[in-house]
């Protein structure tokens, strides 16, 4: 008695078989385990938060924002950080909160809101939550906003986006080191380097004193369509003087793109002056399609790379142990060349030093005084090499270069020394040379 | 969550399409006739209702089912009422109110002689509710302390439902089931700052969709008998 029913096939009675209740029961228990993965999360309840994007007009990309302080209707402070966005909490007891933004240069904005703030019970573990939407702007003092979103956040998002008028005012600069990677490609990777300090001649202003930098932004003269730079740099870029000077011309135009912003001056055909520039590699930067980025922007981009020629006179040194390719530290209390009266590398601790050729001879002698962490006693050791000096145009920018080779012991060489099978001297420098330290 | 809910669904979906009728025959004539004429009234209660009223410290409340038969189609009503009570150092919650719902059943065994039901069905919901919400000396580091006392008073709450189950007859006028009710597209009526946390009948507010479950006991009154069914052994 009773009607069969089946499930894809398998066959089951409603009344009075076993094999009914199992299906009862799995349906039961599912909705049982369904119904647990209702459990709320009580992590950040309240949608309170106001995203705020910031961006400069006329550009897809992120402005930055360095501001001091942002005030929260009055009594709340919040110390912010260098951000493109920030997230502030509303007040939502309240039914608008009121803004006021510091920069770092002083100025101020505000930014005033409103929105409807309503309260559900969530559970006993969680409490409640307030729940925001409606967000309007009732006031600011920005160039532009726009809201994108009236649905205050938990966190992050964005519900307004801020844009200022663009300011053309600031050039990129990129410093790279140009190498050989493998035997013949080109490549240049950006390089960090230490000036005394860079100086805006149309304004005579000191930029970048005593700093180490890699990227630099400096200002254009907006009264000419010309601007020269003085570099001092503490390290020498790889250049023998080490003050040099870059000069760039441009066109500026008066123009008013933006009716918020008026007429504002615009630069683009960005070149570099070869006949007064003292940079060897200077060269206006390409994006990403090979393009050239010859057009000031706002924020800022790399316009301009300067790049370094690679030494090509660095042959490497390891210090190793005897019948080993173990390295060992040795306390360097200097290294000195037969052509020089410089003393490399004294004071260091190290396995490996880099040791430059002289490039006016097929022969160059340094003599190496260390320690060791067993031996107290000062080692002198005496590297003589032999090489052979070609010529050859690496790159375009860097003219002729020496190309030293086949490095070879001269005679009066330690007897702890060895020119190794890599005896060739590359960019970057490889190891050449092994120094056995007992 | 939703894809287990469509996951319930189907599968019990599935029990009914893919039902077979291996033992029962019913003639054209017998069948047809008369087939929108009730033969019987079911009136029962849900039995969750007054377990979790009974073991329950935060929910008190009941409900009424019955149903009609008109052939193989059900007209379903229920009535209840429920309450909630929550209290922590969180906050007081508490709502209280009624609610019915009234819907159809499609009845996928048709050719049972008991008229034991697998059924699939739809419901409307309508709840009339008011709840309170207390919460003292929250402590927010930014907003400082947060006090608030809220009220809907007589609000309404009306949503839809998917139901499916069984019901068997157990003994002579004696029924038994189960319902499992997909609750979904809720909507509320409150104006105030404070937005409904539960709503009698349909449950949490904070998600699209929420699943709720029957255990009924029913008596079920005949009122007139039901139409002969010939059975494949009877034809022998």
């Amino acid at each position: 008695m009773g009607t069969e029913f089946g499930l894809w096939g398998v066959e089951v009675s409603l009344r009075p078989q076993k094999s009914m209740k199992r299906t009862g029961w799995f349906i039961f228990f599912l909705i049982l385990a369904a119904s647990c993965l209702d459990d709320p999360d009580c992590f950040q309840l309240n949608n309170n938060y106001l995203g705020v994007s910031f961006y400069v007009m006329g550009s897809g990309g992120a402005d930055t924002l360095k501001a001091t302080e942002i005030v929260l209707s009055g009594a709340s402070v919040v110390y912010a950080d260098t951000a493109t966005s920030v997230s502030l909490p509303l007040n939502y007891t309240t039914t608008n909160t009121d803004i006021i933004i510091t920069r770092a240069d002083g100025s101020k904005d505000t930014l005033n809101v409103t929105y409807n703030a309503q309260m559900q019970y969530v559970s006993e573990d969680c409490g409640s939550r307030y729940i925001l939407g409606g967000l309007a702007v009732t006031e600011h003092s920005f160039d532009s906003i726009r809201l994108v979103s009236d649905v205050p956040t938990k966190s992050g998002g964005t519900n307004i986006a801020v844009y200022r008028c663009p300011q053309i005012t600031t050039m990129g600069l990129t410093l790279q080191q140009l190498y050989i990677s493998g035997t013949t490609t080109q490549s240049a990777t950006t390089r960090s380097t230490e000036f005394n300090s860079i100086t805006a001649d149309f304004s005579g202003e000191k930029l970048y004193v005593d700093k180490t930098a890699s990227t630099l932004y400096l200002p254009v003269d907006l009264n000419t369509e010309k601007t020269s730079y003085t570099f001092d740099f503490a390290d020498d870029f790889g250049l023998k003087e080490t003050v040099r000077k870059l000069v760039v011309n441009y066109k500026i135009h008066n123009v008013e793109r933006y009716k918020q912003c008026g007429t504002q001056k615009f630069i683009d055909s960005l070149y570099i002056d070869k006949t007064q520039t003292t940079f060897d590699t200077a060269a206006i930067a390409l994006d990403s399609d090979g393009d050239s980025l010859s057009t000031i922007q706002d924020p800022a981009v790399v316009n301009v790379k300067l790049l370094r020629c690679p030494e090509t006179n660095l042959t490497q040194v390891v210090f190793r142990r005897p019948n080993t390719t173990t390295t060992r530290a040795i306390y360097i209390k200097g290294i000195t060349m037969n052509y020089s009266d410089d003393i490399l590398y004294a004071g260091d601790t190290t396995t490996t030093v880099k040791l430059p050729l002289n490039p006016d001879a097929t022969t160059t002698v340094f003599q190496v005084e260390y320690t060791t962490a067993t031996n107290t006693t000062t080692v002198v050791t005496t590297i003589a090499v032999n090489y052979t000096v070609t010529f050859d145009t690496l790159f375009p920018g860097c003219g002729v270069q020496n190309i030293y080779s086949d490095l070879t012991t001269a005679t009066n060489a330690s007897a702890n020394v060895e020119v190794l099978t890599t005896n060739d001297v590359k960019f970057p420098a490889v190891t050449n040379i092994a120094v056995e330290v007992d | 969550m939703k894809s287990i809910n469509i996951l319930l669904m189907v599968l019990c979906s599935s029990l009914a399409w893919a039902q077979k009728d291996t033992t029962a025959v019913t003639p054209a004539d017998t069948a047809k006739s008369k087939w929108y004429i009730p033969t019987g009234v079911r009136i029962g209660t849900d039995a969750l209702s007054i377990a979790r009223t009974y073991y329950s410290k935060s929910f008190n409340g009941w409900e009424v089912n019955g149903d009609v038969d008109f052939g193989r189609y059900y007209l379903s009503v229920d009535y209840g009422y429920w309450a909630r009570d929550y209290a922590s150092d969180k906050g007081i919650y508490d709502n209280n109110g009624n609610y019915f719902r009234v819907g159809v059943d499609v009845n996928f065994l048709t050719k049972d002689p008991e008229k034991n039901m697998f059924f699939i069905g739809a419901r409307y919901g309508h709840a009339t509710f008011s709840e309170h919400l207390v919460v003292e000396g929250i402590e927010d580091p930014v907003w400082g302390t947060l006090n608030e006392d809220l009220r809907n008073v007589n609000i309404n709450g009306h949503w839809f439902e998917l139901t499916t189950g069984i019901k068997v007859k157990m003994w002579k006028f004696f029924w038994m089931g189960y319902t499992a009710r997909f609750k979904f597209g809720l909507g509320t009526n409150e104006t105030g700052r404070l937005v409904p946390a539960d709503v009698p009948g349909y449950g949490r507010t904070d998600k699209e969709s929420v699943w709720g479950f029957n255990y009924q006991l029913f008596f079920r009154i005949p009122v007139r008998k039901s139409p002969a069914i010939i059975t494949e052994k009877d034809k022998k």
